[in-house]
Order: structure tokens, then sequence, then C-alpha cells
């Protein structure tokens, strides 16, 4: 199933990507989902043929704002919640297309173009998840959730 | 000589990060402009002559590989070197643009000499960049 491989590869792949590209390093935790008020939200859609999969992505403010000030030269406190989505969008970009890289080397699934989701968002944003997973460093805390819909066959 | 650049990718991070990397490859940079889209670039090639296209794939409006074939298939552009920067790498995707035409391929995420080696294979320079290599003391400090 395209799920457990996508589930079994994020954690791999999360670390990847932001280690190298923004130099952040996150430890996977397990337990309940924090009660944070102040997520900052993306997501991307990943097509098959008769199913699809939503990655959702949802990081604390804070962290973003380390995270886009580090990236982009700037002051944590001026980096602003546009940067701040915007770097949202692209680990969110990175980390779904490095995973369709993995779990589809046929080129047989579409990526889709990370949209924002909003901010001030809470962990219920990932209420309709079928799988939760959480990372966190000092900085904040990192939430990704898969939703599923239609039949995936693999 | 210094080389103009055309950057292209829908998110405004990456084109700051791609400009700073090139400011710091040791090239003889001229002008860096930036597109958000396949079609923002093909407008701004109009009147900007690029040495270098650097493109992403996934993008809106038009994407990196139907902007690959305009270019290409544009005689007044078909020398314009394209490498594709891209979280793609599967090889259907990979081999169809390059047998497209582009130039070279770099894989999201990338290291800022990953950049910096495909500019020396393509537009040469290699000397000013070892150098600037030797003079680096920290090729991660974004």
């Amino acid at each position: 199933m395209l799920l457990e491989k996508i589930s079994q590869n994020l954690t791999t792949v999360i670390s990847e990507v932001l280690e190298t590209m923004f130099f952040v390093f996150l430890e996977p935790r397990s337990g309940p989902l924090p009660l944070s008020e102040d997520f900052i939200g993306a997501q991307v859609v990943i097509k098959g043929s008769d199913f699809a999969y939503e990655l959702k992505f949802l990081a604390q403010s804070r962290l973003l704002q380390q995270i886009a000030a580090d990236f982009l030269g700037l002051d944590q406190e001026t980096a602003s919640l546009a940067q701040c989505q915007d770097v949202l969008k692209e680990i969110g970009n990175m980390v779904s297309g490095n995973l369709v890289n993995i779990c589809d080397p046929e080129a047989r699934l579409e990526l889709g173009i990370p949209t924002v989701s909003g901010d001030h968002l809470t962990a219920a944003s990932l209420d309709d998840c079928v799988e939760k997973f959480i990372y966190a460093s000092d900085e904040g805390v990192l939430l990704v959730g898969i939703n599923s819909s239609g039949t995936d066959g693999k | 000589m210094a080389y103009n650049i055309l950057v292209v990718d829908d998110s405004m991070s990456m084109r700051a990060i791609i400009k700073k990397v090139i400011g710091m490859s040791g090239f003889d940079v001229g002008e860096i402009a930036e597109a958000g889209n396949g079609l923002e670039a093909l407008a701004k090639l109009e009147d900007f002559w690029a040495d270098v296209v650097l493109t992403d794939i996934h993008m809106p409006e038009m994407d990196g590989i139907e902007l690959l074939k305009k270019i290409k298939g544009d005689p007044l552009s078909a020398a314009i070197p394209v490498v594709m920067i891209t979280t793609e790498s599967r090889d259907e995707v990979v081999s169809g643009a390059l047998a497209m035409g582009a130039a070279g391929y770099i894989k999201k995420p990338f290291r800022p000499e990953d950049i910096k080696a495909l500019l020396v294979e393509i537009l040469g320079g290699e000397d000013d960049a070892a150098g600037e290599d030797q003079s680096e003391s920290d090729d991660g400090d974004f």
C-alpha cells in the first residue's frame, strides 16, 4: 500500500529535507498532539488514477519564523507571515516530492502544487487524517497528517 | 564576462536562496532576474538576455517542462541553457527533460556546491570558482 510506504519513509525524508536545506534538526515524538493555537498550515495533494493523498503540514509559527529567518537571512522577528507560509509550502513541496520519488519510481503519481491552509490553526486541523506524525525541536513542533480518498490499489 | 541568470520558481523563498547561492558561487554575475512561473519567464525573456535559466518544474500557470519546450522551440532562445531545479527525480521525468534539451538537473534539497558545480560545467569559469572554494570557510552558510 502506498500509504504504508509514505508513512515508512516520511521521517527519513523530513530529516533529509530539513537538515540539508534548512539546517533544522527535528526529532520524531509520540503522544497526544500539542494544544498550541499558533500553527501555520500548508498542504500538498498526491494523485493516483483513482485515489489521492493529501499531506497536511502544520508548523508552529515560532519554528517557522526561525526557519524563515535562517533561510532568508533575516532577523527572526522580521520574518513575515507570507515568508513563513512560503517556506512551509516549500518544505511541503520538497517532502512530498521526495516521498513520491521513493514511493513511485514509475512516475504514475501526480504531485500537486502546495497551498496554504491558514494560520492560527490548531492540531484539530488534522482530525480527518488517517495518519499523524509529530516532529519537534527546541524551537517548536511540526505536525504532518495524511488524509486519503479513493482506493489505493498498489 | 558577466553572466545574466533567470531564476524561475513559484516560491519566493527558493528564488531568494538560489540568488544568494549564485552570488556566493564566485561567478561574474551580471543581472539576476526572477519569474514566478513559466509564463512570467517567457515574458521576461522578451526583454532580458539570459545566459542560463534555472527553473523549477512544478509551478502554476506554466510548469518548467512546458517552459523548457517553449525555450527550446524558439530559435531566438533555443541556445540558452536551461537547468531544472526540482524535487522531481523520477527517471522518466528527468530523462524526459534532458531529452528535451535541458542542460542539467539539480534535485531539491540541494547544497550550494551543487548549483556552483553545474554552473561551472555549463558556463565555465572553473578557475574562479575553485579560487572561491578555497576562500570560503563555510559553504553551507546561507
